[in-house]
């Protein structure tokens, strides 16, 4: 499967080439391909290709199919997808009452021309950052085998980063979409959160849930937000800075030196708290998730994979009085970060500080320590996503190396913002996809 | 706040969550693992809870 999603459109919407042809080139690539990365839990062959042949019904027709028209795409096994179950990566979810419609996203993609291929591995109930599930089994990243793709999101990250499809849609609670974007090496927006459409995704924490897509180019990346729900708004001017303090700590090396590098002449800002924030984005997560599967937790324990069950049961045990006092923060802390916005329109932090952990050895650092990966990969996503900004996560172009990536964060409806800073650095080479090919060598994904 | 989360003696905690598990009709087989969680979620909550300067 190679070409961008815009690229697809293009010679679909054209006539230059079928949308069946890029829905059986995609179904090949899985074939061929997804053995060695677990990206995909449910290969669509069927509705793929009845979508194509309407989509090119609809170029013969003489009418537009839409701005991603015969795109292929795939979606985080929490959506919706009408006639199956929806699984929400849980092996107790795989006999579940089929889904009787299509998640609203994925009916926008269809209405856009897009065509839906496959479903995407997760963390068990998107309460993970390794996509390591009991279950479905891991998502490797596609730079390298050996190595985690992240999570929860990690089969629709690695299925764009391995060049299975050109876009996918996760969702990102604490940094589901935005961690497995970083160690795959790929593009994926967190949205403010509310922006676009959360009917048929199974949710866990309504507070921080959202849906975002992943892309090889930040002009897919934005054709995809558009078709969700984004809106554009134009912009000039933006001014940048870098977070300092505590997202300073725990970078990498070569991290730190390539911030260094490409933004070292921009200002640096703090935020108060930020421990505190992720402790309080930590309880708040664990309050809502224990609560939404308390009846489940009551019914059938042993049914969920333990690493997930005790933390929603701790969750749902945990005193009230906890979450209060973290709901409390939040407001102080939101309007600590908000002021910061009043004179800047961009905020680059790092995402994750290294590089991809190995699947054998899934631990990273922090302050000295080594600790779970699972656990521990959201330390520089979850105190952004607590306050529901916008955030995409950029690709540092690094052909040959394993993939690091930077979160480029806004104020609430700043997403235009953001993409106008994407673009720019996309087009100096400072930020970029690369996948190796079949060969081991790299290519660029928009070439 | 500050009652819950000081820890009681690990005995009378274990078996006050031991009570909490059987009352959910949760296998006590979970009581180490929910106890971990428990007590890492009991420092977040500390921590939200520190008097630090303005």
């Amino acid at each position: 499967m190679s070409g961008t999603a815009l690229a697809i459109a293009a010679a679909v919407r054209s006539g230059e080439r079928s949308a069946a042809s890029f829905a059986q080139a995609a179904i090949d690539a899985i074939r061929a391909r997804d053995g060695a990365i677990g990206a995909v839990t449910r290969l669509l062959a069927p509705r793929a290709l009845a979508e194509a042949a309407a989509v090119d019904a609809q170029v013969a027709a003489g009418r537009d199919p839409g701005p991603l028209a015969g795109v292929p795409y795939g979606v985080k096994d929490l959506f919706d997808v009408a006639g199956l179950s929806t699984t929400a990566g849980a092996a107790m979810r795989i006999d579940a009452p089929p889904a009787t419609r299509d998640a609203e996203a994925i009916s926008r993609m269809r209405a856009a021309g897009a065509v839906l291929v496959a479903t995407l591995n997760m963390d068990e109930f998107a309460y993970g950052f390794a996509t390591v599930n009991a279950a479905f089994g891991t998502t490797r990243n596609p730079h390298d085998p050996s190595r985690l793709a992240g999570g929860s999101s990690g089969g629709s990250a690695a299925a764009v980063a391995g060049g299975l499809l050109p876009v996918a849609l996760g969702s990102d609670t604490n940094g589901s979409v935005r961690v497995p974007a970083a160690l795959c090496g790929v593009y994926g927006l967190k949205p403010a959160h509310g922006s676009l459409p959360m009917a048929g995704v199974f949710p866990f924490v309504d507070s921080f849930d959202d849906i975002g897509p992943f892309a090889t180019t930040v002009a897919d990346l934005d054709a995809v937000w558009m078709v969700l729900g984004g809106i554009a708004a134009p912009v000039s001017d933006i001014r940048s800075a870098r977070l300092g303090g505590w997202f300073a700590r725990n970078v990498c090396v070569e991290l730190a030196e390539a911030i260094e590098e490409h933004f070292g002449t921009l200002p640096v800002v703090t935020i108060p708290d930020v421990d505190r924030a992720r402790s309080a984005a930590y309880i708040m997560t664990a309050g809502e998730g224990g609560a939404r599967h308390l009846s489940a937790l009551r019914a059938r324990a042993m049914a969920f994979d333990p690493a997930t069950r005790d933390r929603l049961i701790a969750g749902a045990l945990m005193p009230a009085s906890f979450y209060v006092e973290a709901q409390r923060f939040r407001e102080t802390f939101r309007a600590s970060v908000e002021a910061l916005f009043a004179d800047h329109d961009v905020l680059i932090a790092p995402c994750v500080g290294e590089p991809a952990p190995l699947i054998a050895d899934p631990h990273v650092s922090v302050d000295g320590e080594r600790v779970p990966a699972r656990a521990h990969l959201g330390l520089f996503t979850q105190p952004l996503s607590f306050i529901g900004l916008p955030v995409i996560a950029v690709p540092l172009r690094r052909p040959g190396k394993l993939p690091l990536g930077l979160q480029l964060v806004g104020r609430p409806g700043g997403e235009a913002a953001l993409f106008a800073l994407a673009h720019s650095l996309e087009r100096e080479g400072v930020i970029g996809s690369t996948r190796p090919d079949a060969a081991g060598m790299v290519t660029d994904h928009a070439a | 706040m500050k009652a819950a989360m000081d820890a009681p003696p690990a005995e009378a905690a274990v078996a006050a969550l031991a009570a909490a598990l059987l009352a959910l009709d949760i296998s006590d087989t979970c009581l180490p693992g929910v106890a971990a969680n428990l007590a890492a979620l009991a420092a977040h909550a500390r921590r939200l809870a520190e008097e630090r300067p303005a």
